[in-house]
């Protein structure tokens, strides 16, 4: 820049500096009135975070293979239980009720005793217990559960199926050691979605 | 059934040695920019235009909402790729970190329009970030600061970028295309326990994403009033299966800042740099990272050195600063079990930075670092490491600065060991540890550490941290002669400051504590206080006159020896606060408090032992806000408010910063950023040990193009 010039003198631009910022603010002020205007934010469609996990938990409950020995008869239902408080309201109920996988009915039982725990199929463990739960799926393990969470350290924690989000998406990270010893059988198409994949079969 | 494991590693998660936990961060195709100052004044009103249009037209993305698909038949990959419209913003989870932590995240960084790292730290409560000239920063954490601030250890992917030779940082060259950047973590306070000597004040650490996660190609240009010019490009891809990279190149222009009259300062800047990085999980439990970058720029700046020639005894000098450097990491994760881990890590950075007629610093950095991560039992959690340093450097003097000797290699040992311990599974957490160093100056020096963490419910936690840190010597301290000012007379006094091998570390015993709470959701607060104990701060001792024949009129030569004979308190706290007002619109305010008690000791005759109390601000916040509004704008606005500093005349000021996004397309962004709208000029900082022209930081804006392909 020349020297001789003072800087804030400019050579160009087609707008002088203060009119210009006072135009900036009014313009800035109208904008904003005219979107506040506009009431809600970001328009809301398509689907909620809740919406989509819902329908996850039921394509785990059709892409995992429990060992037979764990359901009492041919038609016996897959459990699908939520431990904690439930954050899905009714998403679970239209993602699950009224379903049948491989001829078997799904049965949504919410508020598990600690006791039951272990007759669940599919265990969704709310991130509301962090706490309290976090030995669960150290508890189950080996009981034919798949866990379900949505916190960071959950698989660290002996969790099988962890959600996260990814670039705005929901996705999820298994861990198959854990789903391993419970004798659950992974289908290669939920491996290959998920975003990770901690350890391998054996 | 074969599964290739994927390594189930955050990226950096190896230099990322706080466990920090961070709220999910919405992404969307970052970007900005568009050309010149033509933009500047007519994209108001093409915005508004743009936006008339939009409304009627733009549900294109957007399924209409009464036929909903049922989700249900969908197949897997369409499910996975389902895009989450009202995201519930996830309630930000309380940090289990027992230390004032703050993560910047790649939303952050993106939504605050802030074009340089430096800049961006702007965001972290704590830190004192002032502006010195176009190029040049002054930035510390609680206290000390200085353009050549010395408390601060400042990694970029695991490599430390501060020089050995006074151990400050050169802010101007540290940088990369900053849409790579993952998150900026800021531990204000001692981090000497994991990361040694010089993590004194603060540690800031640039973590950038795996080439895994930035596939496909990104363009951005722009400029503005102060920003000229500015364009990237990156491309990353798939080498072969688990093997990804990217390259990016980068170049930028910048506008010099003003002269307190308003004249021009002439210290434009530009840089260009160009980088790659490679991630590949080579097999189950092996992962591989290879990245480098290369860059170079000039700048200008004037100085006004001592002169020994009368009248004035001054020259003013107009000089040229050449930068360039370039730096290769390697780095090899093994996972032995769960829970078990390792990560080796070799470097080589090289910086050469010529101020013409100043001072010319040619450095060659090779370190390995071994860390090892090991659970213990239920409770115990392991942390032990080694490193090595190698920093060969070499100095063309000058007559304003001098080293002595000119070339010199130093190297640093170190290893380290920190236990956590869960006395109390997820309550109350305990951890223990210590850094031990060998440096050619002082020896070996021992920096331990305690933090306690307490969670007393879900939503309240508190922590506390006793640590021990210290500032070991620089080049400078040991080496340096600085000509600092000529005293006019016949003959004149020449003032010469000299390092002395016999100065000490500097040191530090920190008290902090911590309290986090989330009364709600949508709200939450983190408070740390501390008190912080210095001894053996740096003072300049004056130590006798004599008159040098070896200079031209054989002035008298008042030499003054850098010595450790200051001591001190300071204290203080910052408060941060986030608030989720609506799903679109949050607010993130914070405040900084610091006060600084600096005492020369008996013995000492430094008249400046105390100057560094008048060089940060005592108070500064910031209140921010972001909107996602309708029509794919997002607005975002930063009120800044710093105290003034009085040893640099800089009286307080308040800033404001504006930036309008606007994303059309899932892989097009426009924006437009005004940056410090709320006056022509004002300066941040002023000269402190080099006699630099003083300078202020002008009004600025720039709009910015982002596609992605």
């Amino acid at each position: 820049m020349d020297p001789f010039i003072p800087s804030h003198v400019r050579v160009g631009p087609c707008w002088s500096r203060r009119r210009g910022l006072a135009g900036w603010v009014a313009l800035a002020v109208c904008f904003f009135l005219v979107l506040i205007g506009r009431g809600t934010g970001a328009p809301n469609t398509g689907f909620s975070e809740q919406e989509i996990k819902a329908a996850w938990l039921f394509n785990f409950a059709r892409f995992v293979e429990w060992p037979t020995n764990s359901f009492a008869t041919q038609t016996a239902p897959i459990v699908v239980g939520v431990v904690g408080k439930d954050p899905f309201g009714k998403e679970l109920e239209k993602a699950l009720v009224g379903r049948t996988i491989r001829g078997r009915p799904v049965l949504l039982k919410r508020a598990v005793a600690e006791g039951d725990l272990a007759n669940c199929h599919l265990l969704f463990i709310s991130p509301s217990e962090r706490r309290r739960l976090r030995d669960l799926p150290e508890k189950l393990r080996g009981a034919p559960v798949l866990t379900v969470g949505e916190t960071d350290e959950f698989l660290d924690q002996g969790g099988i199926i962890n959600f996260v989000i990814k670039e705005n998406a929901v996705r999820f990270e298994i861990n198959v050691r854990p789903a391993q010893r419970a004798g659950l059988k992974l289908d290669a198409n939920l491996l290959k979605v998920a975003v990770s994949v901690r350890g391998r079969y054996e | 059934m074969i599964v290739h494991l994927k390594l189930n590693s955050a990226p950096g998660a190896r230099y990322s040695r706080v466990h920090v936990e961070t709220a999910l961060e919405p992404k969307q195709s970052s970007g900005r920019r568009v050309v010149g100052c033509f933009l500047a004044s007519v994209a108001g009103l093409a915005l508004l235009g743009g936006l008339a249009f939009a409304a009627e037209t733009v549900p294109e993305a957007d399924p209409p909402t009464s036929p909903k698909r049922d989700l249900s038949e969908l197949s897997l990959e369409e499910l996975a790729n389902i895009p989450v419209t009202s995201v519930s913003k996830k309630p930000e989870k309380l940090s289990h970190a027992a230390a004032a932590v703050t993560v910047i995240t790649q939303e952050d960084l993106r939504r605050s329009g802030v074009t340089t790292i430096a800049e961006a730290l702007r965001l972290a409560p704590g830190l004192d970030v002032a502006r010195v000239d176009s190029h040049t920063w002054a930035v510390s954490s609680r206290g000390f600061n200085d353009t050549f601030a010395n408390k601060l250890q400042v990694l970029m992917d695991g490599r430390s970028v501060y020089t050995p030779l006074f151990s400050g940082v050169y802010w101007d060259v540290q940088d990369t295309l900053l849409e790579d950047i993952d998150r900026i973590e800021v531990v204000r306070g001692p981090g000497a326990t994991l990361w040694g000597a010089n993590a004194v004040n603060g540690v800031i650490n640039i973590i950038t994403r795996s080439a895994k996660e930035t596939p496909g190609g990104l363009i951005i240009g722009g400029g503005g009033t102060e920003e000229l010019g500015f364009g990237a490009l990156r491309y990353g891809g798939q080498l072969a299966e688990n093997a990804y990279y990217r390259v990016y190149t980068k170049y930028f222009s910048r506008d010099s800042s003003a002269l307190p009259n308003g004249d021009s300062a002439n210290d434009r800047w530009q840089m260009a740099r160009t980088g790659f990085r490679t991630d590949w999980d080579v097999t189950a439990g092996n992962s591989l990272t290879f990245q480098g970058d290369i860059y170079g720029g000039d700048e200008d700046q004037t100085y006004f050195f001592p002169s020994l020639t009368a009248p004035g005894f001054s020259t003013t000098l107009a000089s040229e600063v050449e930068l360039s450097g370039g730096n290769l990491i390697g780095r090899w994760r093994h996972e032995f079990a769960a829970g078990s881990d390792s990560t080796l890590q070799v470097y080589y950075d090289r910086t050469h930075r010529n101020a013409k007629g100043f001072i010319e610093e040619e450095r060659d950095t090779y370190d390995a670092d071994w860390e090892h991560h090991q659970s213990w039992g239920d409770r115990q959690d392991w942390v032990i490491g080694a490193g090595y340093r190698l920093s060969v450097d070499e100095i063309h003097n000058s007559f304003p600065v001098s080293f002595d000797p000119r070339r010199r290699s130093t190297q640093l040992f170190s290893c380290f060991a920190q236990d956590n311990i869960a006395l109390v599974s997820d309550r109350l957490q305990l951890s223990l540890g210590s850094k031990f160093e060998h440096n050619d100056y002082t020896g070996v020096e021992f920096q331990p550490g305690a933090r306690l963490w307490w969670a007393a419910d879900e939503h309240n936690s508190l922590w506390a941290s006793v640590a021990r840190a210290v500032r070991t010597p620089s080049r400078a301290d040991d080496d340096i002669r600085l000509n600092d000012r000529v005293a006019p007379g016949a003959p004149p006094t020449l003032f010469s400051v000299f390092g002395r091998n016999d100065f000490q570390s500097e040191e530090l015993l920190a008290y902090e504590a911590g309290y986090r709470v989330q009364p709600d959701p949508r709200v939450s607060f983190d408070l740390a206080v501390f008190y912080n104990d210095y001894d053996r701060l740096r003072t300049v001792e004056p130590q006798g006159i004599a008159a040098d024949p070896s200079l031209p009129g054989t002035p008298n030569v008042l030499s003054l020896y850098l010595q450790n004979r200051a001591e001190g308190e300071t204290y203080g706290g910052e408060l941060t606060a986030h608030w989720q007002m609506t799903e679109w619109w949050r607010w993130r305010g914070t405040y900084t408090y610091l006060q600084m008690q600096l005492h020369a000791k008996p013995g000492s005759t430094d008249p400046n032992a105390e100057d560094d109390e008048h060089r940060s601000p005592h108070h500064q916040f910031t209140i921010q806000s972001s909107m996602d509004l309708p029509w794919h704008l997002q607005l975002d606005t930063l009120l800044r408010y710093v105290d003034e500093v009085t040893d640099v005349s800089v009286p307080s000021y308040l800033s404001l910063d504006v930036r309008l996004g606007w994303q059309p397309l899932k892989n097009l962004e426009f924006s437009v950023t005004g940056q410090n709208l709320l006056d022509d000029r004002h300066p941040e900082f002023g000269p402190t040990v080099v006699p630099i022209q003083r300078t202020e930081v002008q009004r600025g804006i720039y709009g910015k193009i982002l596609f992605r392909f």
